[in-house]
């Protein structure tokens, strides 16, 4: 059981790339890394906020949960 | 991190103390036959009294220089870290080890005794900082880990 990130699978949807993604967000590219390798261990519900503006999608399509 | 000057005050009486401690094993012979005469103790107890000083001198040393590379450390930046952890452990090792030491010279000359106890007082606050230090690196790892 764990959490699974979806967000290399919405920046190919959307042809976005890392650069553009982490400018429109507000973050760091290795920040925004991080996040898109499954390392980090938390994401600030500002951070999803910009997320899901920038990919014109839902939470759940960044976010996943898998039952092993 | 700013440079804070309590920091580098820390450190240079740290490298002082560590001069000192350097030298009072150099001369501690003399001092331990001066002591001797001047306190009137049995000159049988020259021996473990030598012994037992130098075993908490050797780990004195120690605890400076482990002292010395964790405010190095501090000084670049890094507080909440895996190397600082290791030099806390490092830190409260040294003063457990010449809290035996001096433990051992007790049986021999009783006031070595009290200096077991000091020693063992600083092995247990050191123990709980090295425990507050690991707790703030799990926290700042999570931390750094939160987009």
């Amino acid at each position: 059981m764990h959490i699974v990130i979806r967000l290399d699978v919405m920046m190919a949807r959307r042809k976005m790339s890392l650069g553009e993604l982490a400018a429109r967000v507000g973050i760091t590219q290795a920040n925004l890394s991080i996040l898109k390798t499954g390392k980090a261990k938390a994401v600030r519900f500002s951070t999803l906020e910009a997320l899901c503006s920038a990919l014109d999608c839902q939470p759940g399509d960044i976010i996943e949960y898998a039952n092993d | 991190m700013k440079k804070r000057p309590d920091i580098i005050l820390s450190l240079i009486l740290s490298i002082i103390l560590l001069a000192l401690t350097a030298l009072f094993a150099v001369l501690l012979p003399v001092l331990l036959d001066w002591y001797i005469r001047f306190r009137s103790i049995r000159q049988a107890l020259y021996i473990p009294m030598l012994v037992t000083a130098y075993g908490c001198t050797a780990a004195a040393v120690t605890a400076l220089i482990f002292l010395i590379r964790l405010l190095v450390r501090i000084r670049e930046g890094f507080l909440f870290d895996a190397d600082n952890i290791r030099s806390l452990t490092a830190l409260s090792l040294c003063f457990l080890g010449a809290t035996l030491c001096a433990a051992c010279g007790g049986f021999f000359y009783f006031p070595f005794w009290a200096a077991a106890l000091a020693g063992l007082f600083m092995f247990l606050l050191l123990r709980i900082i090295r425990m507050a230090f690991a707790r703030a690196a799990e926290i700042k790892s999570e931390n750094d880990m939160t987009i």
